[in-house]
C-alpha cells in the first residue's frame, strides 16, 4: 500500500530511544529528593489470619523512625478499581487475606533503617484456615475470606446470547474440552517504585511507576480526603506494565500518606519479591467449553463455563471476568453464546489485569477446540477459521462491532509467511506446526469507574519562538512507544516534521488520560491529539491567510512549510521581512522558499498570543443493553493470526519453539517498528505462558518462586526469530485508521503453540503452562489430573 | 545494601585469611560471592565478618603440574569455561561451567564457591566426582586432603569447618581411551538451575574394546551429588554401545533419590536421569574412542 | 563501619567511604549518582544491574562494593567513548528499535559491547547466549538481536565513525 503520509507507517527512532540506551532517562526508584524519606511496608507473613494486636512501640523508637502508621492512623476508606468493588483499605486492621498483605508502614531517615524498623513491629496473628483453590472456596461451609464476599464469590455472571439449547439441538459436530492455567505475573523488569511530596501548601505530588497517572490521582485524592486538584501524579519512565501497574496500590497511598505525616518526601520500592506479592497479574482460570456446528463446520454455538481464582481482593477481576466471556464473541461468526463464570476469592495475592485481559486463556481453549473441530471435518485448520470468520461491520452476538477486520489478510500472510502448506502434516515425529487466531479491543468502551468523562484530553501549544510544539497528554508511556505515537500523529495532523513536536505526558497537570491498559493510547490518546492538532493548524492558518488576504481553506502545512493547496505561489516576502526583523542576529532565519511553520507560528503569536488547540476524545456509545454489555466493547478491534512450529525432545520432554510466524492487523501502523516490538513481545509473553511460567504457592500461601529465577519467563535462548507480518486496514473509528496492537498479538500465542504441540506428540493439553514435566508426562502414557470446574 | 550487619576483609596472604577466619565466630569467606550475597539479602546467611579471597594469588588459576591438572578455588566459571587444559583434560567440567547460571554469574561464581556451598544442584560437583578430583582443604592448624566424593555430606554441608579453606582441586590424569560428559536438564535454555544433571565418565580399555572403568554421578537427584554403584556394575566389563548403556540407564533410576520439589516431581527427575545417563554415557564414550577427554 | 573504597568508574578514579554491606550497585546508584544501571531484582537473575567490573559483564548486585576496590568498572554512562556521541551498539539499539521500557537496555548493551569486544562477528546463536543472563520483557529480544548483529557488521566494517549525536538519535 502506497504511503499517503508523511510521518505516518514510517519507522523513525523512538523519542526516548536515546535517554533509555545512555542510561539518562529516569525512572521512578531514579528520583531523590532532598530530605527524602524512605518507607518500608510491613506484611502479612501468614496466608489468612486474625490480627489481635499490633505494637509498633519499639519500631517507632528506632532512632531515625519518623513515622509509623496502621489501620488506626490511616483514613478508613475503601478503595479499589472498580467503584461496585472498592474492598481494600490502605491497611488492614483485624484480619490478613494473604501472605503479603499490607498491615503498616514506616518511614526512616534510610531504607535500611525503614526495613529495620518494619521488621520491629509486632503482631499478634491468630491463624485461620488458608483457601488456595477456587474449587475449595466456593465449597459449603469454606470459611469466609473477605468480608463482603459471602460464600467466597467476589463476581458472577451469566449471559445468553441466541438460543444456545436450540443450536445444539441442531449441531452436528460437537466438542467439547477444559482449560487451566497457573497464576502468572506481569513480571516486568522495574519493581513498582513511588516517591511522594507533600508539600507546604497542601500539594501532594506523587511519582509512580504507574500505568494511569489519572486512576491513582482519583484514588488517593478519595481514600486521603484531598482535593483532587492538589493531587498531581507523575508517571517518570517506567520499566514495563503489562496491566499490574494500572490500578492504585497500597505502595502509592502509604507512601503519601507517611510524606504528610511527615512533612517530608518518601520513596518506596517493591523488592522483587514484593513485586510477586502484590502481584495483580493474570488469574488462574479454569474453563470448560462446548462448541457445535452443522456438517460442514460452520459454528452454531458455544456454550461456556469459567471459575476465575481471584485472591484476596477484587482488582481488575470484576472486569476480568466478564472478558473471560465475552472475547469469545468474535472474531468468528458466533450465533449463540452462552456464558456462566464465577470468580472465587482466596487467600493468594490479588489477580487482576494482564496483557489479553481475561481472554488469554479462554482463547486457548477455543482456539485448541477449533483445532479439533478441523481435524474431526478433516479440514485444514486455516480453512476452518475462514469458513466461519467474520467480516468488517459485522457484529458479534454480543454487539461488539468489528468496523475494520483483516483477519483473512493475517491468515493467508501466516499462511504464506510459513510455508503452511508444505509443512503441515509433513513434519518428523517430535516437531509440529500449529496456528490460530486472536483479536482484542483497541480500548476499553467505558472507564473503570462510571462516569462520561473524556477517556483522553490533549493540548499542544505552539512554542512561541516557533517551529516548535509542546504536547501535553496525561497519557502513560510505559515502554510501548505511546509518546512516540502520539508525537508523529501530532506531527501528522500539523504538518510539521517529528522533531519539530516535544512531548510532555503521564502528568496528570497535563489533562485527563485514562492511561496505558487495554490497548487504548494510539487510538483513543491519538484521536485527542490528532484533534489538538487539528485546531492549532486552523488557527496558523488563519492568521496566515488573514494576513495574506486567503482563505485559510485554500491554505495546507506540508513538511513544515505553508503552501497553497493548488501549489499557487504566495506572497510571503513582507511576512518573511517581518520574522527576519525579530531576529536580528541569527543565522538561521529561513531566507528562500515557502514561508516555514516557523516563521507562521511565530506570526500567529504575534497575532492572537500563545495559540493552544485542544483534543478530547470518548468513545461513542457502544455495546448492548444486557448487563455486562460495556466490557469488552470498544471502537475498534486489532486481529491477528500465528504459526508456531515446536520441536519436542521425546525423551526430556523439554519444548523449543523453533518458529513463529505473526500477522497482526493494528489499521494504520503509526510507527511499524513499534508494531513489531508489540507483536514480538506479546509472543515472547505468551510463549512464556504456554510453556513456563507458574507463580507457586506452598500449603500457607507463601509465594515459593517469588524471584525470576523460579519464575520463568523466557531468555534470549528461548525466543526465537518471529517473521513479523504488519497488516494494515483502514480502520474508520481511529486516529488516520489505526488501532490496537498490544494486546491482540498474545491471543493466538498460546493456542497456536497447543496445537502445534498435539501436531508434534498427539496430545491435546489441558493445562498450561505445558512443562517439560507434563510433555514427558505424557509422552510416557501418564495420566495428568484433568482440570475440573468444581472438586 | 545488604539488611545485614558484618565486616569486611580482604587479606593478601592465605596466613591472613585463615587467622581472620579461625579467629571471627561468623566469619564467612568470600569468592566470587554469586551465592553469598544472594544468601545473606534474604538473611539464610548472617556473618560478622566477610573475608573476600580474591587477592590470594595462590588460589588463582588453572594449572599443570606432574601431569595434574590443579584447578585455583578462585578461577571462575567463565575461566574454566575458555580453558583449553580443562577441554582437554576433563569436557564435563567445561560442559558444566559453560552452562551454569548466567554469562554475568559465570563470570564471577568460582568452582570452590560451587563446591563449597554444596548444594545438591551444583554443577561442577559431579564433574570433580567422576574425575577423582582431590580436594585439598587448608585450616589454621591442619591441612588435608579429602576424595571429592567424600567431600560432600549433604545440603550446604561438607567435610570442611567453617574456618577452613579450599586450598586447590587437583585431578589426576585421566587413563588414556577415558571420555567425560555432563548433561543437564533445564527448563528454560538459560539462567535456571539444573532440574536434573548426569555426569559420566568412561574408559575403554582400548579404543575398540570394552569398558575398563566408569564412574557415573548424578546432581540434584539427592542432597548430595550421587555416583550410581548400579549403574556403574552394569558397565564395567561390558562392550560398549546402546544396549549397555540402557541398562546403566535404568539401573541409575535406582541409584538416584529424588524429591518433589517445586521444581520438578521425583518421578519427572527419574525420567530424566534415564534419558541423561544415556546422552552422557553416549556422549562420554564418543570423547574416549575420539581421544578426547 | 564505612571503608575507603577506591576504584576506576568510567575512567575516572573515585574515592568513597562505604560500608561492608554495599553493593556495587548501591554505590553506582546511590553514592554516585550512576542511575542508569538498574536495579531489577537484587539477586542476580535478571540483568538490569550488568556493569563491566575488569572487562567483564557482571551483575552489580552480586558485588559487594569492597570487592570492586582497586579495579575498574565500566557502567552504561561510560560505554560511549567520547561524552556526546553513542557506541555503534547503542546507535544500533536506537536504529532498529531494540528498546521499549528501556529498564533492561542499559545491561544488554553493556553485555552487547562485552560480546563484540572479544568476538567481533557473532552469530545470532553467539548473541542470544551473551544475552541470556539479561531479561527482557517487552521485545522478545528479537530487535535487540538484530541490533547487535548489525552494530557487528557496522564495527566490522568501519562504518562507525560517524554515529549521530545523542541529542539528536
Amino acid at each position: 500500500m502506497e504511503n499517503r503520509f508523511r510521518v505516518l507507517s514510517t519507522r523513525p527512532p523512538r523519542l526516548d530511544a536515546a535517554a533509555k540506551v545512555t542510561g539518562q532517562a529516569v525512572y521512578t526508584d531514579d528520583i531523590k529528593l532532598p530530605g527524602m524519606l524512605y518507607g518500608a511496608l510491613v506484611q502479612s507473613p501468614v496466608g489468612h489470619a486474625r490480627i489481635n494486636k499490633i505494637d509498633v512501640t519499639k519500631a517507632g523508637a528506632l532512632p531515625g523512625v519518623e513515622a509509623v502508621v496502621t489501620a488506626d492512623d490511616a483514613p478508613d476508606v475503601w478503595f479499589g478499581v472498580s467503584p461496585a468493588r472498592y474492598d481494600e483499605k490502605m491497611f488492614v486492621r483485624d484480619k490478613v487475606l494473604y501472605f503479603g498483605d499490607e498491615i503498616a508502614a514506616v518511614a526512616a531517615v534510610d531504607r535500611e533503617t525503614a526495613l529495620k524498623a518494619a521488621e520491629l513491629v509486632e503482631i499478634d496473628y491468630e491463624e485461620l484456615p488458608v483457601i488456595l483453590d477456587a474449587r475449595k472456596a466456593l465449597e459449603q461451609g469454606a470459611v469466609q475470606i473477605h468480608e463482603k464476599y459471602p460464600g467466597n464469590v467476589s463476581a458472577e455472571v451469566s449471559q445468553e446470547f441466541g438460543d444456545v439449547e436450540a443450536a445444539k439441538a441442531a449441531a452436528q459436530v460437537v466438542k467439547n474440552g477444559v482449560m487451566e492455567n497457573e497464576m502468572t505475573e506481569g513480571a516486568f523488569l522495574e519493581p513498582q517504585a513511588v516517591v511522594a511530596n507533600y508539600d507546604l501548601h497542601g500539594n501532594l505530588t506523587l511519582y509512580s511507576s504507574t500505568q494511569s497517572v489519572h486512576y491513582v490521582q482519583r484514588i488517593v485524592a478519595m481514600v486521603l480526603g484531598l482535593s483532587i486538584g492538589k493531587v498531581r501524579v507523575v508517571k517518570p519512565y517506567v520499566g514495563g506494565g503489562f496491566g499490574p501497574k494500572a490500578g492504585t496500590s497500597t505502595l502509592e497511598l502509604a507512601a503519601c500518606f507517611l510524606s504528610m505525616k511527615t512533612g517530608k518526601p518518601v520513596k518506596m520500592t517493591f523488592s522483587r519479591e514484593q513485586v510477586f506479592l502484590h502481584s495483580r497479574g493474570r488469574h488462574k482460570f479454569v474453563h470448560q467449553m462446548e462448541i457445535g456446528t452443522d456438517k460442514e463446520g460452520r459454528l452454531l454455538y458455544l456454550d461456556h463455563h469459567a471459575l476465575l481464582d481471584g485472591g484476596a481482593y477484587s482488582s481488575f477481576g470484576i472486569a476480568t471476568v466478564y472478558y473471560a466471556g465475552s472475547l469469545l464473541g468474535g472474531p468468528y461468526k458466533l450465533p449463540n453464546m452462552r456464558y456462566h463464570g464465577i470468580r472465587a476469592v482466596t487467600n493468594k495475592p490479588a489477580s487482576g489485569a494482564q496483557r489479553g485481559h481475561g481472554g488469554v486463556v479462554a482463547r486457548a481453549l477455543f482456539e485448541r477446540l477449533m483445532d479439533e473441530l478441523a481435524e474431526e471435518l478433516d479440514m485444514d485448520p486455516m480453512e476452518l477459521r475462514l469458513k466461519n470468520m467474520m467480516e468488517a461491520g459485522d457484529v458479534t452476538c454480543n454487539d461488539f462491532n468489528m468496523s475494520s477486520l483483516g483477519m483473512k489478510e493475517c491468515i493467508e500472510a501466516v499462511r504464506d509467511g510459513s510455508n503452511w502448506k508444505e509443512k503441515r502434516g509433513n513434519l518428523s515425529k517430535g516437531k509440529g506446526i500449529g496456528m490460530s487466531c486472536g483479536f482484542f479491543v483497541s480500548g476499553a468502551g467505558y472507564p473503570i469507574y462510571r462516569s462520561d468523562t473524556f477517556h483522553s484530553t490533549a493540548q499542544i501549544k505552539l512554542q512561541e519562538d516557533g517551529g516548535t510544539v509542546l504536547l501535553e497528554t496525561a497519557s502513560a508511556e510505559i515502554g510501548q512507544g505511546s509518546d512516540t505515537a502520539l508525537a508523529m500523529i501530532a506531527a501528522e495532523a500539523l504538518g510539521i516534521p517529528l522533531d519539530a513536536v516535544r512531548v510532555l505526558s503521564g502528568d496528570t497537570d497535563y489533562g485527563v488520560d485514562l492511561g496505558a491498559y487495554s490497548s487504548r493510547q494510539t487510538l483513543m490518546s491519538g484521536h485527542a491529539v490528532k484533534e489538538a492538532a487539528e485546531s492549532v493548524r486552523a488557527q496558523v492558518l488563519d492568521v496566515v491567510g488573514n494576513i495574506l488576504g486567503i482563505p485559510a481553506d485554500d491554505l495546507t502545512i506540508e513538511d513544515g512549510l505553508i503552501l497553497h493547496r493548488e501549489g499557487r505561489d504566495l506572497d510571503i516576502a513582507g511576512l518573511r521581512t517581518k520574522y527576519t526583523k525579530e531576529h536580528r542576529g541569527w543565522s538561521d532565519n529561513p531566507k528562500d522558499g515557502p514561508l516555514t511553520f516557523r516563521e507562521a507560528s511565530r506570526l500567529a503569536f504575534l497575532e492572537k498570543g500563545t495559540i493552544v488547540g485542544t483534543g478530547k476524545y470518548k468513545p461513542p456509545p457502544l455495546g448492548g443493553k444486557y448487563k455486562g454489555a460495556t466490557v469488552g466493547t470498544s471502537p475498534a478491534y486489532g486481529c491477528s493470526a500465528q504459526v508456531v512450529e515446536v520441536s519436542v525432545d521425546m525423551e526430556t520432554g523439554r519444548v523449543s519453539v523453533d518458529r513463529m510466524t505473526d500477522a497482526h492487523d493494528c489499521g494504520r501502523a503509526i510507527n511499524k517498528t513499534s508494531v513489531e516490538g508489540q507483536m514480538q513481545g506479546s509472543l515472547s509473553m505468551g510463549l512464556g505462558e504456554a510453556l513456563l511460567e507458574a507463580v507457586k504457592f506452598d500449603e500457607k500461601g507463601r509465594v515459593l518462586n517469588a524471584n525470576l529465577a523460579d519464575y520463568k519467563i523466557p531468555t534470549s535462548m528461548d525466543m526465537p526469530c518471529v517473521n513479523t507480518v504488519v497488516v494494515e486496514t483502514n480502520e474508520p473509528n481511529g486516529p488516520f485508521g489505526a488501532k490496537e496492537v498490544g494486546e491482540g498479538a498474545i491471543m493466538p500465542t498460546i493456542p497456536a503453540i497447543l496445537n502445534a504441540l498435539y501436531d508434534a506428540i498427539g496430545v491435546r493439553f489441558e493445562k498450561v503452562p505445558v512443562t517439560a514435566e507434563e510433555v514427558l508426562r505424557a509422552i510416557k502414557g501418564e495420566k495428568t489430573l484433568v482440570p475440573k470446574l468444581v472438586e | 545494601m545488604l539488611a545485614a550487619n558484618f565486616d569486611f576483609l580482604e587479606p593478601e596472604t592465605l596466613d591472613e585469611a585463615l587467622d581472620a577466619l579461625f579467629e571471627n565466630d561468623g566469619a564467612i569467606p568470600i569468592a566470587g560471592g554469586t551465592d553469598l550475597i544472594r544468601d545473606i539479602d534474604l538473611g539464610k546467611k548472617k556473618p560478622t565478618l566477610v573475608v573476600s579471597l580474591a587477592r590470594i594469588g595462590e588460589l588463582q588459576g588453572i594449572r599443570v603440574e606432574a601431569g595434574e591438572m590443579i584447578i585455583g578455588p578462585l578461577t571462575t566459571m567463565s575461566a574454566i569455561a575458555k580453558s583449553s587444559e580443562v577441554k582437554t583434560r576433563l569436557a564435563a567440567l567445561k560442559e558444566a561451567a559453560s552452562r551454569m547460571g548466567t554469562p554475568q554469574v559465570r563470570n564471577r561464581a568460582t568452582f570452590g564457591g560451587n563446591l563449597c556451598n554444596a548444594r545438591p544442584a551444583a554443577d561442577t560437583a559431579p564433574p570433580a566426582i567422576v574425575a577423582g578430583g582431590i580436594m585439598e582443604l587448608i585450616g589454621k592448624d591442619r591441612s588435608k586432603t579429602v576424595p571429592s566424593h567424600k567431600f560432600f555430606l549433604g545440603p550446604g554441608k561438607t567435610v570442611m569447618r567453617s574456618s577452613d579453606l579450599l586450598r586447590a582441586i587437583r585431578f589426576p590424569r585421566l587413563p588414556p581411551n577415558t571420555g567425560t560428559a555432563f548433561v543437564t536438564m533445564t527448563n528454560r535454555k538459560s539462567a535456571e538451575i539444573t532440574v536434573t544433571s548426569v555426569t559420566a565418565r568412561i574408559t575403554l580399555e582400548s579404543l575398540d574394546g570394552k569398558i575398563k572403568d566408569a564412574s557415573l554421578c548424578l546432581g540434584a537427584v539427592g542432597p548430595v551429588p550421587l555416583t550410581a554403584p548400579k549403574a556403574v556394575s552394569q558397565l564395567i566389563g561390558k562392550s560398549p554401545g546402546p544396549e549397555t548403556f540402557k541398562k546403566a540407564a535404568i539401573a541409575a533410576i535406582e541409584d538416584s533419590k529424588p524429591i518433589d520439589d517445586f521444581r520438578g516431581t521425583s518421578q519427572f527427575r527419574k525420567w530424566l536421569v534415564q534419558s541423561l545417563t544415556m546422552r552422557a554415557l553416549r556422549s562420554a564414550f564418543e570423547r574416549a574412542r575420539g581421544g578426547e577427554f | 563501619m564505612k571503608k575507603l573504597l577506591e576504584l576506576t568508574v568510567n575512567r575516572v578514579q573515585r574515592q568513597i567511604a562505604v560500608e561492608p554491606t554495599e553493593t556495587l550497585l548501591d554505590v553506582l546508584r546511590e553514592d554516585l549518582g550512576l542511575t542508569g544501571t538498574k536495579h531489577g531484582c537484587g539477586e542476580g537473575d535478571c540483568g538490569a544491574c550488568t556493569v563491566l567490573l575488569d572487562g567483564q559483564p557482571v551483575n552489580s548486585c552480586l558485588v559487594l562494593a569492597l570487592q570492586a576496590n582497586g579495579r575498574e568498572v565500566t557502567t552504561i554512562e561510560g560505554v560511549a567513548a567520547d561524552h556526546d556521541r553513542l557506541h555503534p551498539v547503542q546507535q544500533s539499539f536506537v536504529d532498529l528499535g531494540a528498546i521499549q521500557c528501556g529498564f533492561c537496555t542499559p545491561g544488554m548493551v553493556i553485555s552487547a559491547v562485552s560480546l563484540l569486544q572479544s568476538n567481533p562477528k557473532p552469530t545470532e546463536e553467539e548473541v542470544r547466549q551473551a544475552l541470556s543472563g539479561n531479561l527482557c520483557r517487552c521485545t522478545g529480544y528479537q530487535k535487540i538481536v538484530e541490533a547487535v548483529l548489525d552494530a557487528a557488521e557496522k564495527m566490522g566494517t568501519g562504518k562507525t565513525g560517524n554515529t549521530a549525536d545523542k541529542r539528536r538519535a
